[in-house]
């Protein structure tokens, strides 16, 4: 593979780039589905691709093409040189300079036999326990992915990451009723005996058994939400991209020149979780990810434009990758509940992506009614309003636990002040 | 490329080979932050054997001859949960579709047009903070066979551009506001004249600046005219997906209200395979990736849940007929159920006279996203609408959701207008993305409202 990727950064500056990237991955995955209850297809596949950028005269383009054979990979190059011509010129382009190292992580090989055991538990378990959840659609899958990316600036990088990766979406139906349907899923370096005690699944679906039964809340308040992780995401990834290349580009982030700034509450610290299950010391730029701290007790410590965003905008570049975790608190979940007067325990948001300003409104799913510190009714057809920039602002607990789900870790959040209808 | 050598493996098998094209350049202020293309090359094997599916792929065309092979081991290997005989609908499609339209832009003539619509929006319009222009088309060819004899060929081809404008409002906070141009074909098939663009960001604009000043929507159940474009994805995300009959067989409320009425009788939706009054529709499918001929469904008539639409194995399980409906959005992909032109089908009222006769209400015009859920309850994104008061537009509101039951809103549908619009930009979400088109009239009803 590396020789493949150095022979073709040669070919494309032999051809008249200025500088190039070149990045191979090859990955092959073992996809053991679950359709309705039952065990329904295995899956193998086997996807070898080749990612190319070029830049010429600070004009950039890119490609990429899954056959690697002499010809196929000319012809690209041909087209790439054609296509750069009329780039605008950009002298923010360049690619990731003296970046070395060679990474190996998690199970390399599948084990099948290990798949069809845990997923027959699992089926077992939920027919012995819960014979009202339905498994829409669940996977377990295994997939080694094989990665080397050499720049013409000295960079050249392998990574080999295995990974087990769970995924299930399901809703209980009984004679009350139909619930929503709610999903989960993650990465494990080796497959459990007992699926259901990972990634809040055993939570999730008690849950679900119960919000059959639910009623339409029909009241306007404010009140307390307590966001479970997959809920937490939401706030998480609308943060991420408000400090990211679009939001910062455009001028549109709320966060522009808040580096130092108290941004959230003093509660809140989120890091890098290179550690994580599935996850490549690396990114796509071909920048080793650095185990930096983003927001720490509640202030954000930098941006993240990407290298061509950080030379565009100016800006300090901070590499990363795609996994963070958000630091667990000092308080039970338990006590999270008691201490709410009137709200909702919120297992999923279903909203349209946030306003450019934060503002939002959003149908709370697989969501309880929290009254006089005491779990309630499930709920349906009720929504929350609010804006997510307050949301971090307004965070008054953490939870200790937090939940594992390889690239993330998430504890369940408590915010104050969210319009309720 | 065209059909493969074929071999017989398992109670049945089926084999694609699939070729991926696309395109994305996206244009920030006049920088060029994506000039990319993909070319997916790939070979699948799918097998059926005593009640499980084994499924193989490879980008390797070397490899493409073992992937019979390992898909009926992948099959055999399922028998461990046990087995059942389970026999699949043998309609079988033969026959080659493909889309005879205009040559493709090349990618120095989008990036051009890129820069003129970015010159021409800073040019025309004052106080734009940004604008983004981002142009994506894909290409699919697919050629099917299985073992019942369907030979298929079919070809996908989607164009699409976004341009988004953003403004600032009196806080200083960012409101944005996106004009979409989708088709069948390529960008040579869609009309994106400056002539017609300037018409089209003329309108945006004026919208821009009302959203500048909008104000909150009401909160809670509210009379509701979703404009045509939102009524296709009403149609697609309320209640295309519950009609889904994997989702119906994963416990989707549908499962058992077929034959009941579930909507006004104003209301028929169906689910269109290739063709809507003569004229070929955008997302043409006309055998599935299963090779089984595709047909329309419909979904509800008159207001009565009427059909569901299937793959090959959900119609054996529901002893109806496969409908077509199973969909692969990459070479490595299966076939799921997916829609492919979802539409509810327009009525006789005039959209001038739905707004009119609203004492107290909105008008929602543009939306971002949207979900469906098992229970109907469904939830879109609302970028742009406007207060109706007594029978005229008002004020623009603040971004906000519309949400509710499906089932309870469409039993709420007093008029639906006359006229249709049809649009495929985005992807429809389901372990795959897929392309699909969304077509509908105007609706009056009344739903929730996220607001104060």
């Amino acid at each position: 593979m590396k020789a493949l990727a150095k022979d073709t950064l040669a070919q494309l500056l032999q051809a008249g780039f200025d500088d190039a990237r070149v990045t191979i991955t090859e990955s092959d995955s073992h996809e053991l589905n679950v359709a309705h209850n039952h065990a329904s297809l295995m899956r193998s596949t086997s996807n070898q691709t080749m990612a190319l950028l070029g830049i010429k005269d600070q004009r950039k383009v890119t490609a990429s093409v899954s056959n690697l054979t002499d010809g196929a990979i000319s012809d690209v190059i041909a087209n790439m040189i054609r296509d750069v011509a009329t780039a605008p010129q950009d002298e923010a382009n360049a690619v990731a300079p003296e970046q070395t190292g060679e990474f190996s992580k998690g199970p390399t090989t599948v084990d099948r036999e290990a798949m069809a055991a845990v997923v027959q538990n699992f089926l077992a378990l939920r027919s012995e326990r819960y014979p009202t959840f339905q498994v829409e659609e669940a996977a377990v899958k295994h997939s080694l992915d094989t990665t080397v990316l050499v720049t013409s600036k000295n960079t050249e990088l392998k990574s080999s990451i295995g990974s087990y990766d769970v995924s299930l979406m399901g809703s209980s139906k009984d004679e009350h009723g139909t619930s929503s349907f709610n999903y989960t899923g993650g990465s494990m370096d080796a497959l459990p005996e007992q699926l259901i005690e990972h990634f809040e699944l055993e939570n999730l679906i008690e849950n679900s058994v119960q919000e059959t039964q639910n009623r339409l809340l029909g009241e306007k308040f404010v009140g307390d939400v307590i966001l479970t992780p997959m809920a937490v995401m939401d706030l998480l990834e609308w943060l991420l991209d408000q400090v990211s290349d679009y939001s910062l580009i455009s001028g549109t982030s709320v966060y522009q020149n808040s580096v130092g700034s108290n941004i959230a509450s003093s509660l809140l610290t989120v890091r890098q979780h290179l550690q994580g299950s599935g996850v490549n010391p690396f990114n796509g730029e071909g920048f080793v990810a650095e185990p930096i701290t983003l927001v720490e007790n509640g202030k954000l410590t930098s941006l993240l434009p990407s290298y061509y965003g950080s030379r565009k905008l100016d800006l300090p570049h901070t590499p990363v990758s795609s996994a963070w975790a958000i630091e667990g608190g000092d308080i039970s979940r338990t006590e999270m509940v008691a201490g709410v007067k009137k709200g909702a325990l919120v297992g999923r948001l279903s909203m349209g992506s946030p306003a450019a300003n934060g503002d939002f409104s959003g149908v709370i799913k697989n969501s309880f009614l929290l009254e006089n510190g005491e779990r309630s009714t499930a709920l349906s057809e009720t929504m929350i309003t609010g804006n997510v920039a307050q949301m971090l602002q307004d965070i008054v607990a953490i939870s200790r636990d937090v939940t594992d789900y390889g690239s993330h870790q998430l504890p369940w959040l408590k915010v104050q002040g969210l319009k309720f209808s | 490329m065209s059909f493969t050598d074929f071999s017989n493996a398992g109670d049945y098998n089926e084999t694609r080979y699939h070729e991926l094209r696309k395109r994305r350049l996206v244009m920030v202020d006049g920088s060029l932050v994506a000039n990319d293309s993909t070319h997916l090359v790939g070979h699948s094997a799918r097998v059926f054997q005593q009640g499980y599916w084994g499924f193989a792929s490879s980008t390797q065309a070397a490899a493409s001859n073992d992937l019979s092979n390992i898909a009926l081991a992948n099959a055999k290997a399922m028998q461990v949960f046990g087995g059942k005989q389970q026999r699949l609908p043998t309609a079988a499609y033969q026959g080659e579709h493909r889309f005879n339209g205009q040559p493709s832009w090349s990618s120095e003539q989008i990036i051009e047009w890129q820069q003129a619509v970015n010159e021409l929006v800073h040019s025309r319009y004052k106080d734009i903070a940004s604008v983004t222009v981002a142009s994506m088309d894909e290409h699919h060819d697919k050629y099917v066979q299985n073992s019942q004899g369907a030979r298929a060929y079919n070809e996908i081809a989607r164009a699409q551009c976004y341009i988004s404008l953003t403004v600032k409002d009196k806080d200083d906070k960012p409101v944005e506001l996106m004009e979409v141009l989708s088709g069948k074909g390529s960008f040579g098939d869609l009309d994106m004249s400056l002539q017609r663009i300037e018409e089209q960001l003329d309108q945006l604009y004026q919208h821009l600046m009302a959203k500048r000043e909008a104000v909150h929507a009401k909160g809670g159940l509210q009379t509701i005219v979703l404009a045509a474009d939102l009524a296709g994805m009403l149609a697609h995300e309320a209640m295309g997906h519950p009609c889904e009959a994997d989702l119906v067989l994963g416990g989707a409320v549908t499962g058992d209200l077929r034959g009941q009425r579930i909507a006004s009788d104003l209301v028929t939706m169906m689910d269109l395979a290739h063709s809507f009054r003569g004229e070929e529709l955008l997302v043409p499918v006309y055998a599935d990736d299963e090779g089984t001929p595709a047909e329309d469904v419909t979904l509800i008539k008159d207001g009565i849940l009427t059909d569901f639409m299937h793959s090959r194995e959900t119609a054996a399980q529901f002893d109806n007929r496969a409908t077509g409906n199973a969909r692969a959005y990459a070479p490595d992909d299966e076939p799921l159920i997916r829609m492919r032109n979802t539409a509810i089908m327009p009525g006789t009222s005039k959209l001038e006279n739905m707004l009119a006769e609203v004492e107290d209400g909105y008008y929602l015009l543009k939306t971002g996203n949207g979900q469906a859920d098992t229970t109907t309850e469904f939830m879109f994104g609302i970028s742009l609408g406007y207060e109706i008061k007594n029978g005229k537009l008002g004020r623009a509101i603040k971004d906000t959701t519309l949400s509710g039951s499906a089932i309870k809103m469409l039993q709420t549908v007093d008029a639906v207008s006359d006229d249709m619009h049809w649009e495929c930009s985005g992807y429809c979400g389901k372990k795959q993305p897929m392309v699909v088109s969304m077509g509908g009239p105007a609706l009056r009803a009344k739903a929730q409202l996220g607001g104060e």
